[in-house]
C-alpha cells in the first residue's frame, strides 16, 4: 500500500513523534495533517515542514473535545489513516502511586479517552482499507517504579487495540509502544532538559540509548502501509521490554 | 524512499530464500539497495533465484550459497562463505524451517527432536557463527521468522509451534546479550 495521495491525520501532530509522522507521511506523498491545541506549536510545525521541504498541513484542534476534533476530521475526509500521538505534558503525572494517587491516574487516562474519541469520530470518515494507529508506551510492557500513570494507560490502549481489531475490521488498528523518546533535532533546542532528563533511562536498555521521534514515526508508517497488520502491539523501545 | 528503509551498502544472508517469504525478503532487500546471499539446500534453485534477482536489479546484487540447514557443519561452513563473499554481513534473515503435522498426542519423539533442532538450535548455530561479522558491521541485525502458531496454542502443528515460540524467546535472549 502506498501513501501517495492518501490523507493521513495525526492528533498530536505538531510536536515529537506525531510531527515526525506528519513529515514522513508527507514525504511519502500523503496529504498529511497534524492537529494540536497550541497555535504557537501549529505555527512552529508549519515552519519545520517548510524547512524540511515537505508540503504538510497543521491545524488547531483539541483531541479531547469531540466537536473540535470532528470538525477538523470532516474538513479532510475521506481519510485513509488516523493516528493518536497526543501527550499532554501538564497532565501526564509522573511519580509513584502514593504521589499521583487516583487523581493522577485519572489524568493519565486522558490519553486513552482522546484515543477513543478519535476512533469514534473518524469511524464513518475512514476509507474501507483505512487504519488507526495509537501510541501507548514501554512502561506497560516492562514494569518500572514511578511511571504507574503511563503503565495503566498503556495497558488500556493495548487491550483496546486487540479487541477493536476484531470489531472494526476491515479497518485496521494497531498500537506502538515507544520507549523513552526524544526529538534529537528539535528537543535539543526547544526542550534540552527533556533530552538530559531521559538519557539515564536509555542506558538501562540493550541499545543503551533513548529513541528518536523519527524512529517511532517510521513504525507508524509501516503500520499504515502494510495492509495485513492489525491488532498488533509494536515495540519501538531499544529493547526496553525484553 | 524513506531513508530508514535504505539498505544501500548492506549485505544480508537469508536462509530458505528460494521461495515463499524468504524469496520475497531477498527481492525487497535488493529493491532497497542491499546485496543478498540466497540460501537453500538446492544449488540449482539458489542459482536460479540469484540470477533472476540480478536480472531484475540490473546489478550484481545476489549471490547463491547453498547449504543444508539441517547439518551443523554445513551451516557453519555456509555462514563463513556467505560472510567472505562480500566481506561483510549486516543482516541475518533466519527463515529456513521444517514443520510436522500432528497434535501433542501423536508426536513422534524423533520428529519432535528434529523440528526443535532445526528450527531452534540450528538458528542459534547460524547466529553465533555470523555474530563476529554482524558486530563488525556496527548495524548488525538478526531477524528470525516466527509464526502465529508460536503465539497461541496450535495443536495441529504442535512441534512447529513450540519451536517457533522457543525461537522468539531465543531472539529476546540474543537482544539482551
Ligand atoms: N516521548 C516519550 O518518551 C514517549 C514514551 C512512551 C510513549 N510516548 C507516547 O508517544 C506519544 C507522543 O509523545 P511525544 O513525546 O512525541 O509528545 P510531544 O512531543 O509532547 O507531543 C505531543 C503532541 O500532542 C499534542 N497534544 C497534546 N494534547 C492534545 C490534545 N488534547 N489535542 C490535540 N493535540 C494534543 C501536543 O500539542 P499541544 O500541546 O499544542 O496540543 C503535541 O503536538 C504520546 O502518546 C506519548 O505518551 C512517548
Amino acid at each position: 500500500m502506498t501513501l501517495a495521495g492518501k490523507t493521513v491525520v495525526v492528533v498530536g501532530g505538531t510536536s515529537g513523534v506525531g510531527l515526525h509522522i506528519v513529515l514522513q507521511a508527507a514525504a511519502a506523498g500523503a496529504k498529511a495533517v497534524g492537529l494540536g491545541r497550541s497555535p504557537l506549536r501549529v505555527a512552529a510545525a508549519q515552519e519545520k515542514a517548510r524547512a524540511a521541504g515537505v508540503a504538510a498541513v497543521f491545524e488547531q484542534a483539541d483531541g479531547t473535545d469531540e466537536t473540535s476534533l470532528r470538525a477538523a476530521l470532516e474538513r479532510h475526509a475521506p481519510i485513509a489513516h488516523v493516528v493518536a500521538s497526543a501527550l499532554d505534558a501538564e497532565e501526564h503525572a509522573l511519580g509513584d502511586f502514593r504521589k499521583t494517587g487516583t487523581a493522577g491516574l485519572k489524568r493519565g487516562m486522558n490519553k486513552f479517552w482522546l484515543s477513543c474519541t478519535l476512533i469514534e469520530q473518524s469511524d464513518d470518515l475512514l476509507e474501507p482499507d483505512g487504519s488507526i494507529t495509537l501510541m501507548s508506551g514501554s512502561d506497560e510492557r516492562k514494569a518500572w517504579p514511578g511511571v504507574v500513570a503511563h503503565a495503566i494507560v498503556g495497558g488500556a490502549l493495548n487491550a483496546l487495540v486487540r479487541t477493536l481489531a476484531i470489531e472494526l475490521a476491515p479497518h485496521r488498528i494497531n498500537v506502538i509502544c515507544p520507549g523513552p523518546t526524544v526529538d534529537s533535532v528539535n528537543d535539543a533546542i526547544e526542550r534540552p532538559q527533556r533530552v538530559t532528563g531521559m538519557q539515564p533511562w536509555g542506558e538501562r536498555f540493550p541499545l543503551k540509548r533513548v529513541g528518536d521521534s523519527s524512529e517511532v514515526a517510521h513504525g507508524a508508517l509501516f503500520l499504515m502501509t502494510n495492509g495485513y497488520v492489525t491488532g498488533t502491539i509494536l515495540d519501538i523501545d531499544g529493547g526496553a521490554s525484553v | 524512499m524513506n531513508p530508514m528503509f535504505d539498505m544501500t551498502g548492506r549485505v544480508a544472508l537469508v536462509t530458505g530464500a528460494t521461495r515463499g517469504i524468504g524469496r520475497c525478503i531477498v527481492e525487497q532487500y535488493v529493491q532497497h539497495g542491499a546485496r543478498v546471499v540466497v540460501n537453500s539446500r538446492k544449488p540449482a534453485d539458489c542459482e536460479a533465484v540469484a540470477e533472476a534477482v540480478n536480472r531484475d536489479a540490473g546489478r550484481d546484487a545476489a549471490w547463491p550459497c547453498a547449504f543444508d540447514f539441517s547439518d551443523q557443519a554445513a551451516i557453519e561452513d555456509g555462514a563463513d562463505r556467505a560472510v567472505a563473499h562480500w566481506d561483510r554481513l549486516d543482516t541475518l534473515g533466519g527463515n529456513a524451517y521444517v514443520t510436522a503435522l500432528g497434535t501433542e498426542g501423536e508426536l513422534d519423539p524423533a520428529v519432535f527432536v528434529d523440528v526443535l533442532r532445526i528450527n531452534v538450535v540450528n538458528n542459534a548455530i547460524l547466529a553465533n557463527r555470523a555474530l563476529p561479522a554482524l558486530r563488525a558491521s556496527g548495524e548488525g541485525v538478526v531477524i528470525f521468522i516466527g509464526s502465529a502458531s508460536g503465539l497461541a496454542p496450535s495443536p495441529a502443528v504442535a512441534a512447529y509451534g513450540i519451536s517457533k515460540r522457543a525461537l522468539m524467546h531465543m531472539m529476546q535472549n540474543l537482544a539482551v546479550e
